[in-house]
């Protein structure tokens, strides 16, 4: 890929875009693009300082992400378009990773699909979803994962294809974001991997060689808990506490509103009714990570026999 | 509160059953109300056909329960669903 318009395959979208997206498969299949993404040349006016994580407006025309460093996303109605703007003395790349996680969250939101705030890999043939809060371990679990030789379908953001009583977990990117002391643990040392462009200290482990790509039946929601001070283990997560703790992963910081809809209470009630949820409650220590590995892949072996 | 009071659902609140138990969403307030299998079939009793009476008659045919441990336990989660103002009770 050494040219524009570059072609990627990005949470089953084809994305054309003008600047290269990090972490983006290439796209090989001929088709047109379900969205695309371009350099704006001039940033829309922004009422005041943004303060915030980000700031998401809704406008007459689409949907606008003001990010507090000058970063803008400009998104149409039918998210069909982004528009990206910049401050010049930014590298590319460091714009384009606003686009993989957060912006993409909502783009498959307009787009009608459910997004959780969660990693997923493929083990058994299934994917399998993490929730759980900031700082959980999402990330550091499919990293653990796929050290092991499973392969990672997405982090972050887990955008849900609903099929009515299956659903189906769709690849987004190869890039998981490690804090320093994962890094460490899994890869000898913090500087053993790349810093994320925008960053000063999360890392970039790009999982291209360990990457599921496709769509893939979702089979099982683990929820991670607060550490605690035992052994790793996994418990089961049933009824009302299993929606619940999927209504608090679904990723609402994208809606528009930030209100969650009808339709979308409706669809995590199925996906709470149809697919089995466990509770992981991780150790504090991550020495203890491989066994909590072990008892993930121990519990879904049990079902997959 | 009556025996033959009768419960109203607000509109804009919804409901998702979970194997025995129920999630209430209040989508003018955005929050969540869980209730335990009991008061997922107490819900499912007002929120039908049923008064708060016949609720309680059919709850004690299918527990094991003293009326007056059933009738406070009823009364006080329908009192707090009004609270809430997830429901109207008339």
């Amino acid at each position: 890929m050494s040219k524009p318009p570059f072609q990627h395959t990005l949470y089953g979208l084809r994305v054309e875009s003008d600047f290269p997206l990090p972490g983006a498969l290439e796209s090989s299949t001929p088709g047109p693009a379900d969205v695309l993404v371009r350099r704006a040349q001039n940033a829309r006016p922004v009422a005041s300082h943004v303060t915030n994580v980000f700031e998401l407006t809704r406008e007459d025309d689409g949907y606008v992400f003001n990010f507090p460093d000058g970063v803008q996303v400009v998104i149409n109605r039918d998210a069909t378009t982004i528009d990206v703007s910049w401050p010049e003395a930014f590298a590319t790349e460091y714009a384009a990773t606003y686009l993989m996680n957060v912006v993409m969250a909502f783009v498959m939101r307009v787009r009608g699909h459910e997004t959780l705030h969660a990693s997923a890999a493929l083990i058994g043939g299934a994917a399998v979803a993490f929730i759980g809060t900031s700082g959980a371990g999402k990330s550091t679990i499919v990293a653990a994962l796929a050290l092991r030789g499973f392969n990672v379908i997405s982090e972050d953001v887990v955008a849900i294809i609903d099929r009515g009583v299956k659903f189906g977990v769709v690849s987004a990117h190869t890039h998981v974001r490690l804090w320093p002391d994962v890094t460490a643990f899994l890869f000898g040392s913090a500087d053993a991997l790349p810093l994320i462009a925008n960053e000063e200290w999360k890392r970039r482990f790009d999982v291209r060689e360990h990457f599921a790509q496709g769509v893939f039946e979702l089979a099982r929601i683990y929820s991670i808990d607060d550490r605690g001070a035992s052994a790793p283990r996994v418990e089961a997560l049933d009824g009302k506490d299993a929606l619940l703790e999927l209504i608090a992963a679904s990723y609402k910081s994208a809606a528009p509103d930030l209100t969650m809809s009808p339709e979308e209470f409706e669809r995590l009630g199925r996906i709470a009714r149809h697919v089995p949820a466990r509770l992981v409650v991780p150790n504090a220590e991550l020495a203890t990570l491989p066994a909590m590995i072990d008892a993930i892949v121990e519990d879904l072996g049990a079902d997959l026999e | 509160m009556k025996r033959e009071d009768r419960v109203t659902v607000r509109d804009g609140v919804m409901f998702n059953r979970v194997g025995d138990e129920v999630v209430l969403l209040d989508l003018d307030s955005g929050t969540y109300f869980g209730l335990d299998p009991v008061g997922g079939r107490l819900w499912d009793l007002i929120s039908g056909t049923a008064s708060i009476g016949e609720a309680i008659d059919t709850m004690l045919d299918e527990y094991e329960v003293e009326r007056e441990v059933l009738e406070s336990d009823v009364l006080r989660l329908v009192d707090e669903l009004e609270q809430r103002k997830l429901i109207t009770v008339a």
